[in-house]
């Protein structure tokens, strides 16, 4: 058989059959988080000043969206109007 | 069989060691190793990584790729077979130690391009091993690996606390330290006979 053919449908076996297992270990391992996650994370500063309490910006957002904590405590936030009701609007 | 076995592990742990004897896999080595937890964990998950890869690539190699004749597709799959098994191990990792997927960071899914595991699989189809045999292998190499950035790891926590001269501090003192391992490892070189 033609050897260009054959390893074309060597590769495709091959990743499809890894492409399969991968996609079963991941419906399976998935976890689960908050999708404003993402975008709240956008949405802070980034500084991880620690001025709020929270250890990092990432574990700030966490207090958030637990309604531990508010946004008020981020004083970088504070001076951004447009992005303060952006966060607002997303954690209601 | 047993013997060999034993041998085969010896002398990939100590005397083939995969980064002081052929410097692979220096990435992590260098990167991870300031922390002696986060580097037996790297150590681990490289382990667990090369231990299913070798019987893997050793199964692709045998029963296709020689089989249809297409040595030159070896690089190809074994690199597929790695980057899919890092992203499992990444998955099972963030799954149930996050804060140890936080602390690894960027050097998890880096795994992928450890030239130590690229190594390893195209050196068991160089040495012709058989699959018990290179199963043995990658898991030495995986050990060796550990082993190696483990005392790296705990040198480099000491050395907090020392007095290294400014123009060394950072890289230049870690790379000298790399380089005295590898030569005390170089004295175990005598230790069996291998191929």
């Amino acid at each position: 058989m033609n050897i260009v053919l054959l390893s074309a449908i060597v590769m495709a076996v091959l990743a499809g059959i890894l492409g399969a297992i991968l996609s079963f270990a991941y419906s399976k391992l998935k976890v689960e988080e908050d999708p404003r996650r993402e975008q709240l994370m956008d949405l802070l500063p980034g500084a991880n000043c620690g001025a709020c309490g929270a250890a990092s910006c990432a574990d700030f957002a966490d207090k958030l969206i637990k309604g531990e904590a508010d946004i008020s405590k981020c004083r970088i936030s504070l001076r951004d109007e447009d992005n303060l009701l952006k966060i607002k609007e997303l954690l209601k | 069989m047993v013997k060999e076995l034993i041998l085969v592990f010896i002398a990939t742990v100590l005397i083939n060691n995969f980064v002081l004897k052929y410097f692979l896999g220096i990435c992590p080595f260098l990167g991870v190793s300031d922390k002696l937890s986060s580097a037996i964990s790297m150590g681990f998950a490289t382990t667990f990584v090369m231990t299913i890869t070798a019987p893997v690539a050793w199964l692709i190699n045998n029963y296709i790729l020689i089989k249809f004749d297409l040595p030159f597709l070896q690089y190809v799959c074994f690199i597929i077979v790695i980057a899919s098994l890092v992203q499992f191990v990444e998955m099972v990792i963030k799954k149930f130690f996050p804060l140890l997927h936080q602390s690894m960071g960027i050097y998890l899914p880096l795994i992928t391009t450890n030239c130590a595991i690229l190594f390893m699989t195209l050196q068991l189809v160089l040495r012709e091993y058989s699959l018990i045999k290179s199963m043995v292998f990658g898991f030495g190499s995986g050990i060796g690996f550990t082993l190696a950035i483990a005392i790296m790891a705990s040198i480099r926590e000491e050395l907090e606390f020392r007095d290294v001269p400014e123009s060394l501090k950072g890289p230049g003192i870690t790379l000298i330290i790399a380089g005295i391992l590898a030569l005390i490892f170089v004295g175990l070189a005598g230790l069996i006979q291998v191929r």
